[in-house]
């Protein structure tokens, strides 16, 4: 085989224990204490969420188990990162069969892409609501 | 069992892991450099025995659209030519958690389905590309502006986080 693709798994496996590194970060460390958790420039501003908001703390949580603090940090992250997980699942084997391939096509499609930002959205909005009344 | 297949086209870029039955739907000539799981070196795709009778002697011609199938044209591009990597989740991704030059990314992954569902599939596979590079601007921009709000902010971040530590 070719040296190529070599670069290209060396590449991905450094991805992968980047990813793994900054999971065990999140389930040790809590980002709402520690300044070293990115915080949100919008909220720094303007001190309202932005659609982002709180999925730190969410990711926190899942990690440590805490499925009830994951939902009250970002209730649409804990829905969205199943979905996003099947996407990627779906990517990763779109080569095997047309179907795989056709069904991957769909699910991270331009409709589905749409439908995410409509989501997104109505959520913000939503989260917004209370926030904005009790100014 | 279960080999893996590539291909090299004439640019050099090589493509693959492909499953045999895909492998077999992708527009190889004879002279493609093909190679499998198991071979000792890349041998063209006329000397592979499991190809023989899926690769294409010459440039076929365009079958004429008739108007009484419009919807086959979309379905073989699909079997042909696998959609590039549109990139829609990620630069959404961006968007929310680095910065919104992600946008600039969605809207050229946008376009990687819309101009492979016209067929222009080169003009996809550029879209993909296009939207890659954007969104690494994206996140390193994403970066950039959390490096420069911690320092402008440094005051607020460390009284917000020794609040929340109470």
């Amino acid at each position: 085989m070719p040296s190529w693709s070599e670069a290209k798994s060396w590449r991905r496996l450094i991805l992968i224990l980047g990813l793994i590194v900054l999971l065990i970060g999140y389930a040790l460390i809590d980002p709402a204490t520690t300044v070293w958790a990115p915080k949100c420039p919008f909220k720094l501003l303007t001190g309202l969420d932005c659609p982002g908001c709180g999925s730190q703390r969410a990711l926190h949580a899942l990690l440590t188990g805490d499925l009830r603090a994951a939902w009250r940090a970002h209730p649409l992250l804990v829905v969205a990162l199943p979905y996003l997980g099947v996407g990627l699942v779906l990517e990763y084997l779109r080569r095997r069969s047309p179907r795989v391939q056709r069904l991957s096509d769909i699910w991270y499609g331009n409709r589905a892409a749409m439908v995410s930002i409509g989501i997104i959205f109505a959520f913000w909005t939503l989260r917004l609501i209370p926030q904005l009344l009790s100014r | 069992m279960n080999r893996e297949y590539y291909y090299i086209d004439e640019e050099g870029k090589q493509f693959g892991p492909y499953a045999l039955e895909m492998f077999r739907l992708l527009p190889l000539r004879p002279r493609t450099h093909v190679w499998r799981s198991g071979l000792p070196d890349w041998i063209t795709a006329e000397e592979m025995e499991e190809l023989k009778g899926y690769v294409k002697e010459e440039e076929k011609p365009q079958p004429p659209v008739t108007p009484d199938a419009p919807e086959t044209s979309a379905q073989t591009i699909t079997l042909d030519q696998p959609k590039p990597k549109t990139w829609l989740m990620e630069s959404i991704l961006a968007t929310i958690f680095c910065s919104m030059v992600g946008l600039v990314a969605f809207f050229h992954a946008l376009q990687v389905g819309s101009r492979y569902q016209m067929g222009d599939y080169e003009g996809a596979v550029r879209e993909s590309a296009i939207a890659k590079r954007w969104l690494i601007i994206a996140m390193i921009v994403g970066v950039v502006i959390n490096v420069i709000y911690f320092f402008v902010f440094k005051d607020e971040i460390m009284a917000m986080s020794m609040q929340m530590r109470r």
